[in-house]
């Protein structure tokens, strides 16, 4: 099967093997319909404007029948241990065994298979599969319609999880592949929820990322997308924020061939804050685009995001970043940033902060946005202490991401963000000779010495 | 590493050798052919008025990228330094305790002298022998430990940055310490601090090139030989007495030199 030949029959079929409820097998013609009613987007789509979408291989097979097996080499959850509240792995079409503590269980922890929680967990899984990431794109209608594998993460009311729930999102095989999650944190809870993408192969993935926080609950979610290089991963990570509730959400996007996201957050009730974080590291021919609505659509609403990115290579990275206020949403607090570092000559960076401001009543709203290279002055101090010019880069480069990740104070992300950060830095060729040099060598050479 | 010979001098010498220097910063000629030496074991005063390339000579020694030699050379212990990057020049033995020392966030402090430390003694030094002499000098200088904690130079008043440049000087021990203007800005109680700290690693294993505008300096740290630079050359060059004459009579009579 392939998505360009998806026919109403297929999204049936696919989901009475999955032994799915009527109602969600509604849902999925619903959205197939949607999908039938939308156009794939071109280059000339406003949105699409920075990656050219036919980098995604749409005739790629829908993968089917058995997981591979690959171990896993990459990502925080491995990093972790076992020292985690809960964990599974999806691996191509399949979602394996999900392993929880006992404590975690009592506290009535959901991790699991999003067609069985559908029918053991209606209420609530009905409640929010595709009112976080509906139908509005061809890729969001597509992903409701034909997913699998799916995934239904639930924390529920009150429950305080001191350890994160680790979710590993891996690809072994070439073709195409729709794992949805839906994640809900529900009223006064408390969370963290990893989500690895790791593996690699020729493959497109098409992914849905859907998080509903309860009112007053708090929740963490980091999502690293360390795939191989063969990757192409186009994804929606939005979240949806309940009244007086919190998230941290950091996106650190290291791996892949090409990765499009879009780390959306809604404030659709009042007190909501959310904290957008994001690092990623291009190398190769790599590209990487990070485009996020941060929607205040709600009063008192707190937003602050912050994305890096260190390009080498001949690597492309875009970020876009928009702040939307609705008319209705009074005394808002907002701020955005991104911050790029040219490493090489070839690489590329794109930074678009972009506000819609509907509201007179906003008590701050700002944005900074910057595409640079490494200080030489830094460079000059650090290399007149005796560091080597590649070494003080790459002390540079650290303390340039650890602004970001040291906002997210969980186990194991900075340590291992930072040792994969440095892995990818390394495998680069940095411009590590001294300026003046190159500098010197061309006068020489004018002067005909 | 690759330090060119042919220019070399007799490895006995124990001394910071500055010939004929000639220093462009952005196509505009500062230094006209400098020349200076300072031995090793003596402390040099390095004055004059502002404009007058004092601090285009400290950069140009310790190779700032900005600051291009055109002719001329500077040697360490015989060593020809004019082509190296500036970690070489500090692995010879060099360092350049700065004007305005640059914050650098995210890089911590105990981070950077630590990584400093082990590319200089060419070993990794134990955390704990590294912060034992880390706290020892963060006494001696009357720094607050708490800065342990914070970034290079981040959020450092002027006065606290001239201290942690003395202090890596002491924990570094080069054989040849650049001060450039290290006394500007602070106030009585800093310099008397600061001085002290200079004046406890003199000895006949370092050379000191202390540059100031001011002779305030020169009341604490008494130095063997001092110079006066004018339009980017030495004019004048004598004993401690020198100073004393500058301190009378100012800057105005060097204009009848140039």
């Amino acid at each position: 099967m392939k998505v360009t030949e998806l026919t109403e029959r297929d999204v049936v079929a696919l989901s009475e093997q999955r032994g799915e409820p009527d109602w969600l097998r509604d849902r999925r013609q619903e959205a197939f319909k949607a999908y039938c009613d939308l156009e794939w987007p071109t280059r000339r789509t406003e949105e699409w404007r920075y990656t050219d979408p036919k980098r995604f291989d749409l005739d790629r097979p829908v993968l089917h029948g058995d997981a591979g097996d690959a171990p896993i080499t990459r990502g925080i959850v491995r990093a972790l241990g076992g020292d985690v509240a809960g964990s599974v792995r999806m691996t191509d079409n399949t979602v394996g065994q999900p392993q929880l503590t006992v404590e975690a269980a009592a506290a009535g922890v959901i991790i699991g298979d999003l067609a069985t929680a559908a029918v053991t967990h209606e209420a609530v899984v009905r409640e929010h599969l595709g009112a976080v990431v509906g139908t509005s794109t061809k890729f969001d209608a597509l992903s409701l319609a034909a997913h699998t594998p799916g995934l239904f993460v639930y924390v529920p009311p009150e429950a305080v999880l001191d350890r994160p729930l680790a979710v590993t999102v891996q690809v072994t095989r070439p073709g195409l592949v729709l794992p949805r999650i839906l994640v809900v944190v529900d009223r006064f809870a408390e969370a963290a929820i990893y989500i690895d993408h790791v593996g690699d192969a020729e493959a497109t993935v098409i992914e849905t990322v859907e998080v509903a926080l309860g009112a007053h609950a708090k929740a963490s979610i980091v999502s690293t997308q360390d795939w191989g290089d063969h990757i192409d991963h186009v994804g929606a990570h939005r979240v949806v924020v309940g009244q007086s509730a919190e998230v941290a959400h950091l996106e650190a996007t290291l791996g892949g061939r090409t990765v499009y996201l879009r780390p959306d957050c809604g404030l659709d009730e009042p007190g909501g804050r959310a904290s957008l974080y994001g690092v990623y590291v291009g190398s190769g021919e790599q590209q990487i685009e990070h485009r996020s609505l941060i929607h205040h659509n709600a009063s008192k609403t707190t937003s602050e995001s912050m994305y890096k990115g260190a390009l080498q290579g001949r690597s492309r990275a875009t970020w876009f970043g928009n702040i939307r206020i609705e008319p209705h949403a009074k005394a808002t607090s907002s701020d955005e940033t991104n911050r790029n570092l040219i490493l090489t000559d070839g690489a590329h960076a794109d930074s678009i902060p972009f506000l819609e401001i509907q509201c007179s009543d906003v008590v701050q709203c700002g944005h900074h946005s910057s595409v640079g290279q490494v200080d030489e002055l830094q460079l000059f101090y650090l290399t007149s202490r005796g560091i080597p010019r590649a070494e003080a880069v790459r002390m540079l480069v650290f303390g340039f991401f650890a602004e970001v990740t040291d906002r997210i104070d969980l186990p194991g992300v900075t340590e291992t963000l930072l040792a994969e950060i440095e892995h990818e830095i390394r495998s680069g060729v940095l411009s590590t000779t001294d300026p003046r040099r190159t500098r010197r060598t061309a006068v020489v050479a004018e002067r005909g010495g | 590493m690759a330090v060119r010979n042919n220019n070399d001098r007799s490895p006995d010498m124990a001394e910071l050798q500055i010939e004929g220097l000639t220093v462009e910063v952005e196509g505009q000629e500062i230094l006209h052919g400098l020349e200076l030496v300072v031995a090793r074991g003596e402390t040099h005063a390095l004055m004059g008025p502002n404009g007058s390339g004092k601090s285009t000579l400290a950069y140009a020694i310790a190779g700032h990228p900005a600051y291009e030699v055109t002719a001329g050379h500077v040697r360490i212990d015989g060593t020809d330094i004019t082509e190296l990057t500036p970690d070489e020049r500090a692995q010879l033995g060099l360092f350049l305790a700065m004007q305005y020392p640059t914050e650098i966030p995210g890089v911590s402090l105990t981070n950077f002298l630590r990584t400093s430390l082990n590319a200089l003694r060419d070993e990794d030094v134990p955390v704990r022998t590294f912060m034992k002499e880390l706290r020892a000098q963060f006494d001696v200088l009357d720094m607050d430990p708490a800065f342990m904690q914070r970034n290079v130079n981040e959020g450092f008043s002027g006065g606290e940055k001239k201290r942690f440049e003395i202090l890596q000087m002491a924990l570094l021990r080069p054989r040849y310490a650049i001060l450039d203007e290290t006394d500007s800005g602070l106030d009585i109680d800093a310099l008397r601090v600061v001085s002290e700290g200079v004046n406890r690693l003199r000895g006949p294993d370092m050379g000191v090139l202390l540059i100031t505008h001011y002779t305030r300096i020169l009341r604490y740290i008494t130095p063997d030989r001092v110079h006066v630079m004018f339009a980017g050359r030495i004019v004048e060059s004598g004993g401690p007495e020198l100073a004393e004459e500058l301190e009378a009579h100012g800057y105005e009579r060097l204009r009848v030199h140039s």
